[in-house]
This record gives structure tokens, sequence and C-alpha cells, in this order.
């Protein structure tokens, strides 16, 4: 069904989410103080069932938002829960020690994925010069399938996923910034490339 | 010379305790309250007299921007700064028009300064 997405839309939805997930990282370059590698966005439009099942089968640490507003979607950050915990050290510091503190290393992390995906929702906002509103992340630990589907629809609507995968270099952990949006169509893609 | 105090409203633990460590390395003296939302907020200024305010914009049941709203009433000269991760522009726009300064986060050396100088600029 990708031919739901002409060439030139798929291009404009990446450059849209270029633009969004490059502010993204270097906030992330800021908390993490270190250099943050991205990849090319990837855009699918595809069954949500099918989205589904191409997530990773691991536990996971997974901070999701949703936006609402010119342009609704469902953003998740998504990292090891090593990951996280050392991306948490590296942005407190000297300021805090969270070693023996849970509840100071979860909320630090729905922090961290509030700043990211704030940043990133907010300059694809910017770039097309619409207001978008944003829900209080929530954090959750487990399996991406099961967080994800308590947060959509369970039927087999065609949605459409950008997924960016990101890399701190010198802690060499990685992490995805996923973007959902749906039920999703033809009219949908023409809508939002229609606001560049 | 009288103690000034800062309260310092955010739903994230994290990001109180952050604020307050960073500018107690240029303001040790100052006196500091913490908030989790604005009730907690609007509580605390019953209570205790508060001369500057660092304020989150997206918060539980009422924004930043609401609380500043309902703080100006009665403190309308007091300095405000909205710390926020929302960097769009209507969000800095209406800060000005309630007369704060709006900075967004994460909390760099930077931002932190940027907050400390809007408290005591004379």
């Amino acid at each position: 069904m990708s031919e739901l997405l002409q060439s030139q839309e798929r291009d404009l939805l990446a450059e849209l989410f270029n633009i969004g997930i490059g502010k993204a990282a270097a906030n992330l370059g800021i908390i993490s103080k270190q250099e943050i590698s991205v990849s090319i966005p990837e855009i699918n439009i595809i069954p949500f069932t099918a989205f589904i099942s191409q997530l990773p089968e691991k536990e996971l640490c997974c901070i999701i938002q949703r936006s609402y507003g010119s342009l609704e979607s469902i953003s998740a950050l998504i990292f090891s829960q090593e990951g996280s915990f050392e991306i948490v050290r590296r942005m407190l510091g000297k300021h805090l020690d969270i070693s023996s503190n849970t509840d100071l290393y979860q909320d630090a992390i729905r922090e961290i994925g509030n700043i990211m995906l704030n940043s990133c929702m907010g300059s694809i906002a910017n770039a097309l010069a619409i207001e978008i509103e944003t829900e209080l992340p929530s954090l959750q630990f487990g399996m991406p399938q099961n967080m994800l589907e308590d947060n959509l629809l369970k039927n087999n609507d065609m949605i459409l996923d950008v997924t960016i995968d990101m890399h701190l270099v010198e802690s060499d952990i990685t992490g995805s910034i996923i973007f959902i949006m749906g039920p999703f169509s033809l009219n949908n893609s023409s809508r939002v490339c229609n606001l560049f | 010379m009288t103690i000034k105090t800062l309260l310092i409203v955010d739903d994230s633990t994290t990001a109180r305790l952050l604020i307050q460590a960073m500018l107690k390395e240029l303001h040790p003296e100052w006196n500091y309250l913490q908030a989790a939302n604005a009730e907690e907020a609007l509580e605390i200024l019953q209570k205790s007299p508060v001369d500057y305010f660092s304020i989150d914009y997206n918060m539980p049941n009422v924004t930043g921007l609401e609380l500043i709203h309902t703080i100006r009433q009665n403190h309308p000269n007091n300095r405000i700064v909205l710390l926020t991760a929302n960097i769009q522009p209507q969000v800095d726009i209406k800060a000005k028009q309630l007369d704060c300064l709006c900075l967004n986060k994460p909390l760099t050396d930077s931002v932190i300064k940027q907050a400390a100088e809007h408290f005591t600029h004379e």
C-alpha cells in the first residue's frame, strides 16, 4: 500500500521529520553530553497489525506522548533500560545521584522524553506554521508491541509510521523515535504535505 | 539585605531538583521552595512570600501559563521565568503577554544563567 504515498509526498514527509528529529537529537546531545547520529527517516503506510509485528521482541523503556491539534500523532522514544539509565546518569551529572533512587530515575527519563518529543513535534509544528498540543508523556517498561497496542486502536487500520534510529556515539547506546499517525489514507498524506 | 525566595513549579521532580541545584551554584543565598503543580504552588503562595518564580508549561490540570495568569493578579511585578520543553512560538508570545521570560529546556548552564539574570536584573 506504499503507493498511497507519492514519491514527492514521501520526500516532503521525510524532510519534515528530519527537521523534528534534528532538534530532538541536538537536545539529546546536550542532555547526554555527546554526539548523536541519526538515521534517515523510514516512512511506511502499513496496517497497524503489520506495524506491531515488526517491532523488536524484547523488554525496552518507552516514553509515549500523544499530540493533537492540526497534526494528531503518537510519538514514542525507545531505549534499552540500561541505555536509558546511562542517559539519565549523564544528564544529572554531579547534581543528583540516581543509583539507589528508582523513582528519580523514572521521573528523569520521562522528563528526557518530554524534552525530546516536544522539541521534535514543536519543530515540525514550527516548520508547518501550525500549533500542536501535547499531552504529558507516559513512561512504560516492557515489550513495545504491548505498550503501543495499549495506546492505539486495536484494529487493522492503515497507519503512517515514521521510524528514526539514533546512536549515542560515545556511550554506544542505540534508540529509536517512532511516530504513528492513523488511521491514515491518501487524503491524510496530501493534507499533511499541503501544509508545507 | 533581605533573602530572596524562589518558587520552582514543575511536575518533574528531576527538573525541580536540577533547577534548584544549578541556581544554587549561582545564588546560594536564596531560599528555595518547590511545588509539583499549580495547586501546590498557590498553597505555598498563601503561606510564604515569594520573590521569583520558575514555572513549567506542560503540567497536569493547570498549565504554567494559566498559573502565571493567576499569580499575576496579586504579583504583577514579580520576576517569572517559564521553563518549558515546548519550543513553539505561541508559548513564547503568551509568556511575553504575561510579562515573563520564556526559556527552553533542556537545562543548561546558559539557560540557568539567563533565568538568574532575569530574576536579578534591576
